[in-house]
């Protein structure tokens, strides 16, 4: 019993970080219409970007933590200025080209200037012991972080003037825009709260493993597949499509085959669309 | 109309020029030992230029993403191989028997996948590569793991010659059948589908069978272009059914023209070669590809066939207001 | 930062005039030119590795074109490498070394990765078109089809697992968890091992192979092999994943050892983890504690001129180039593959002393055209990596 409670602890952790991810990606899908595939090497960047500052600036870990999402924010609005507002209007699989040629040239040029896999150490370097089993507190800071940060991401959407410019251009882009919603500054205002969500899930994440430049690659087919069994564009699909990946993937990993693991999230996503062919929670048919 | 008939016409002596000049190729290449090498790449670069066909009669002429050609060419090439060295079946035979595997494994993919659309449908496809990725992997029973699947290629394609020959053969039947399926009614259709989805569905043109014959024939073609991996490479592993490959074939269709007949093959070819040829320049080639990708799909959003396109109704939209000025308004 | 950065340009450019001014062919000085070729993940997730490949060959011509380079059949001849990426993917090597023996007239090609060395078995004995495959690979590939044109450079993954069990079951550990990577390479390990360890009385508690390459959480998997209560866990995968699983499993409690296969580098796990956590692992012995006296020196200067570590790739490349160039010298011709190959076989070729090269040869086997070159296991006790004795695995 321990040893499920513990897996489950697990499959929590790995879908706050999921979640995260997106959550950034259905906002941008669902007030944009882009499928931003380079949303993993922006997560990437923000890694690179917290051992840039903790390790070879030396500063504080929780210091670090909004200089990373400040930076990647504004890396996002300038990705939204530069590479996907000028293919507004145009095809969504000529943005997914266009993200294609991004993640190319993000990783190969971190690459080229870092060749060896980084690490960043751990802020709290304890564990704690949870049924028997040990725990490190970094992973309990991952779940408590990603709570507190939805809770703060709710209420801005649903609190604050621009968060409500931003669901109410979710919901129906035409009209928000006939009154008098400026698009322009709502699409940089979500890649730059897409990218900053991102930066979170990068710091948190990062002290607990390696820093590679292709870190971003299997997190972005996972955070997709979330995004799609949840419905495109519905944030209460992302967070309960995330969390429900992670805990499928820990108990696959326990009870099932840990050399599928991968296999898990695909099979269910064209299970799940097989039945439900716009996600879970999509209500419009894309 | 008559523009139209003309124009095809015109495309299709481009057409039997370029073969011309491709089939002539070979004298002069194979001369030297270095244009034996350029012989090699161009007849790889043709088999993707293969697959790149056949995204684009799923892609271009029914509006739908498929990201799952790669496991297909995969898929065939690994039939193809197994087939004549494990079963025992006759290299001839197991030729068109692969296209029909791959196209039944194909339609079975598409029975589920076709209840989704746009974005969702090339996640869904996606996911699937990602799962024969993971089965050719890790079942080494059936892929030779390490070893790969060897394969004996029958003598008369032993050399490189006959191997560029036999390639760009299938490359031209390829180019002729899409065009044939574009051309007649079920491409009516097809087109249609690109067009308005639920209007055609009103007129009783059944989409969601429409798009599953057009994915069934298009994996067809991605079979085939895997037997023909398969007999060019000599020996096929678990890398060819990488998702990778999926986004390579989508990224020749797309920067070469998409809906174009052409354009696929130019992109296939084209690209492949290039980034054959800037292998010297090291990690930093593939920053300079991103960039470069984004710059054309901002500028030539209809890759390069479609910006040919666009400058020759340019100038004859140029030409016609000289004559009728009156004809300015629209511009 | 900014320094590293401007050292990568420019050696980029001083690459990119290499090359122009080798395509000139203007060589001077009458001496002749042999060429090299290489094909390794260059670029990609194992561009690391190529590299360190890359640098071992780079420095070894560079010391043998310092010393005049070669003579063969009275005439002079210096070497020059050329590399090509891959990607890891072996219809990308098929066609690099296509390139090599057509458009640059190579007759000898590294390779380090499995998967393409068995691509280059098919096609390196074409008539006209020759080329010895270099094979740095410790999959045993001569054991199922033998090849007359290629010398395979490690030693058997297998031949360290008598010492790791040895090693393991010494210390009173019967139960194991496989916990290895998956893909072939793993499960080819995982197989052997698995088969050994049962057969040396152990048992096995739980198996959870991972993704070493795309995962960054083992947690999962972690959990799954602790659960049967294993006294050791069998890891191993490129250096970086391995360390995280390593050190993930002692942040959940596990206080075991750990059984290292030989992708895994250990001095760069403990680079990433430190030695403490690492108390009670086997694996292959780290290049500063090598039992050779060069071995050393040579890592020194590597470090104090790349900045990066010296690995195993580095030192036995490096070793191994100069029996290429031994060989070559000993056939008298520079273009007869046959030749050359045999050249090897011919007493005092194939050894290298460690007190010169950074890695001891032992010889070859003239039949499969595997060199001798020792395994040695190495463990970490107090803090130590203790080396075990050097297996000869050729000689049982």
């Amino acid at each position: 019993m321990s040893f499920f409670i513990n897996q489950l602890i697990i499959g929590i952790q790995l879908g706050s970080q999921y979640m995260m991810m997106a959550l950034g990606l259905t906002l941008i899908f669902g007030i944009l219409d882009i499928s931003h595939f380079a949303h993993g090497h922006i997560y990437m960047v923000g890694a690179y970007l917290l051992y840039t500052f903790s390790v070879l600036a030396g500063i504080n870990y929780w210091v670090a933590l909004p200089i990373c999402m400040i930076i990647l924010a504004l890396i996002g609005v300038l990705v939204e200025r530069l590479v996907y507002r000028p293919l507004r209007g145009s095809p969504s699989i000529n943005t997914f080209i266009a993200a294609i040629g991004l993640l190319l040239a993000i990783e190969t040029l971190v690459r080229g200037i870092k060749k060896d896999a980084v690490r960043v150490p751990v802020p709290v370097d304890r564990s704690v012991s949870v049924l028997g089993m040990s725990l490190e507190v970094q992973r309990i800071i991952v779940i408590l972080g990603a709570l507190l940060i939805l809770l703060m991401l709710q209420w801005f959407i649903k609190r604050t003037r621009l968060g409500i410019a931003i669901e109410a251009m979710a919901q129906d882009r035409e009209g928000a825009s006939l009154v008098g919603i400026n698009v322009n500054r709502i699409s940089a205002l979500t890649f730059a709260i897409a990218s900053a969500l991102a930066g979170v899930a990068a710091v948190l994440m990062a002290p607990l493993g390696a820093i590679t430049p292709e870190m971003g690659n299997p997190l972005i087919l996972k955070a997709f597949v979330i995004v799609v069994i949840g419905g495109l564009g519905s944030m209460k699909g992302a967070i309960f499509g995330g969390y429900i990946l992670g805990v499928i993937e820990a108990l696959g990993v326990a009870y099932i085959s840990s050399t599928y693991k991968d296999v898990f999230a695909f099979a269910l996503l064209i299970v799940i669309l097989a039945f439900r062919p716009t996600g879970l929670f999509g209500e419009r048919a894309a | 109309m008559k523009w139209i008939k003309e124009k095809l016409n015109f495309n299709l002596l481009v057409g039997l020029a370029s073969l011309t000049l491709a089939a002539l190729l070979p004298l002069l290449l194979q001369r030297t030992s270095g244009g034996k090498y350029n012989m090699i790449v161009l007849t790889y670069a043709m088999i993707w230029a293969v697959a790149a066909c056949s995204l684009n009669l799923i892609l271009g002429f029914t509006g739908q993403a498929c990201l799952a050609h790669g496991a297909l060419v995969g898929i065939g090439a690994y039939s193809m191989a197994i087939m004549v060295e494990r079963v025992g079946i006759n290299y001839w035979l197991a030729f068109p028997l692969t296209c029909l595997l791959t196209a039944f494994i194909g339609f079975l993919i598409g029975l589920p996948s076709f209840r989704t659309r746009g974005p969702y449908f090339a996640i869904v496809t996606l996911c699937f590569n990602v799962i024969v990725y993971a089965t050719f992997e890790n079942w080494t029973w059936l892929s030779g793991g390490l070893a790969g699947q060897s394969f004996e290629v029958p003598p008369v394609l032993a050399s490189r010659t006959t191997k560029y020959y036999f390639v760009l053969a299938f490359l031209a039947l390829t180019v002729v059948v899409v065009r044939q399926i574009i051309k007649s009614i079920v491409g009516a259709s097809f087109l249609s589908i690109l067009s308005n989805e639920s209007l055609s569905e009103a007129v009783g043109i059944s989409a969601f069978r429409n798009k599953l014959l057009s994915f069934t024939v298009s994996c067809f073609l991605a079979g085939m272009a895997g037997a023909l991996f398969a007999t060019v490479s000599g020996r096929v592993d678990y890398s060819i059914t990488s998702f990778l490959h999926s986004f390579n074939i989508l990224v020749y269709t797309l920067i070469g023209g998409v809906a174009t007949i052409a354009g696929p093959v130019i992109g296939a070819v084209g690209l492949y070669y290039l980034l054959d040829r800037i292998k010297g320049f090291g990690e930093f080639r593939y920053v300079g590809f991103g960039v470069l990708l984004i710059l054309i799909i901002i500028f030539f959003p209809r890759g390069l066939m479609g910006g040919i396109n666009q400058l020759r109704d340019w100038v004859k939209e140029k030409r016609s207001t000289k004559v009728a000025p009156q004809g300015e308004v629209g511009s | 930062m900014r320094l590293r950065k401007l050292t990568v340009v420019f050696t980029l450019l001083a690459t990119i005039a290499l090359m122009m001014a080798s395509c000139g062919g203007g060589e001077g000085e009458g001496k002749g030119v042999i060429k090299v070729g290489l094909t390794a993940p260059l670029s990609g997730v194992g561009a690391k590795y190529g590299q360190d490949c890359q640098d071992g060959l780079s420095l070894a011509i560079e010391d043998i074109n310092a010393k005049g380079g070669i003579t063969v059949g009275g005439k002079q001849y210096i070497f020059e490498l050329y590399p090509a990426d891959d990607e890891a993917v072996p219809d990308k090597a098929k066609t690099n070394a296509e390139r090599f023996v057509l458009e640059n007239d190579i007759k000898f090609v590294f390779c380090p990765l499995a998967t393409c060395i068995n691509t280059l078995m098919d096609m390196n004995t074409r008539a006209g078109e020759e080329f010895l495959i270099m094979a740095y690979t410790s999959v045993p590939l001569y054991a199922q089809r033998s090849n007359p044109y290629m010398v395979t450079i490690p030693p058997p993954f297998s031949s360290y697992i008598p010492d790791f069990i040895k090693f393991a079951m010494g210390k009173g550990w019967k139960k194991v968890a496989l916990l290895q990577t998956t893909g072939s390479y793993g499960e080819l390990w995982g197989k052997t091992f698995k088969e050994a360890w049962i057969k040396a009385g152990g048992t096995v508690v739980a198996e959870a192979p991972a993704s070493y390459y795309t995962e960054t959480d083992f947690t999962a998997y972690i959990q799954k092999a602790l659960a049967g209560g294993p006294d050791v866990l069998f890891v191993g995968g490129p250096s970086q994943p391995t360390a995280q699983v390593m050190k993930q499993a002692r942040g959940l409690g596990f206080k075991g050892g750990f059984i290292v296969i030989d992708q895994a580098k250990m001095d760069e796990i403990a680079d990433a983890i430190g030695m403490d956590m690492m108390e009670g692992s086997v694996g292959v012995l780290p290049v500063e504690d090598s039992q050779f006296s060069a071995t050393l020196p040579f890592a020194k200067k590597y470090k104090e001129r790349f900045g990066r570590r010296c690995t195993w790739e580095t030192a036995i490349h490096y070793s191994a180039f100069h029996i290429l160039a031994r060989a070559i010298e000993k056939a008298g011709k520079v273009d007869d593959v046959k030749a050359i190959r045999e050249a090897f076989n011919a007493p005092g070729v194939a050894e290298l002393s460690g007190d010169e090269y950074p890695m001891a040869f032992d010889g070859i086997n003239p039949n499969t055209g595997a060199l001798f070159m020792p395994a040695t296991a190495s463990y970490v006790e107090g803090g130590k990596f203790v080396p075990l004795e050097s297996i000869e695995w050729w000689k049982k």
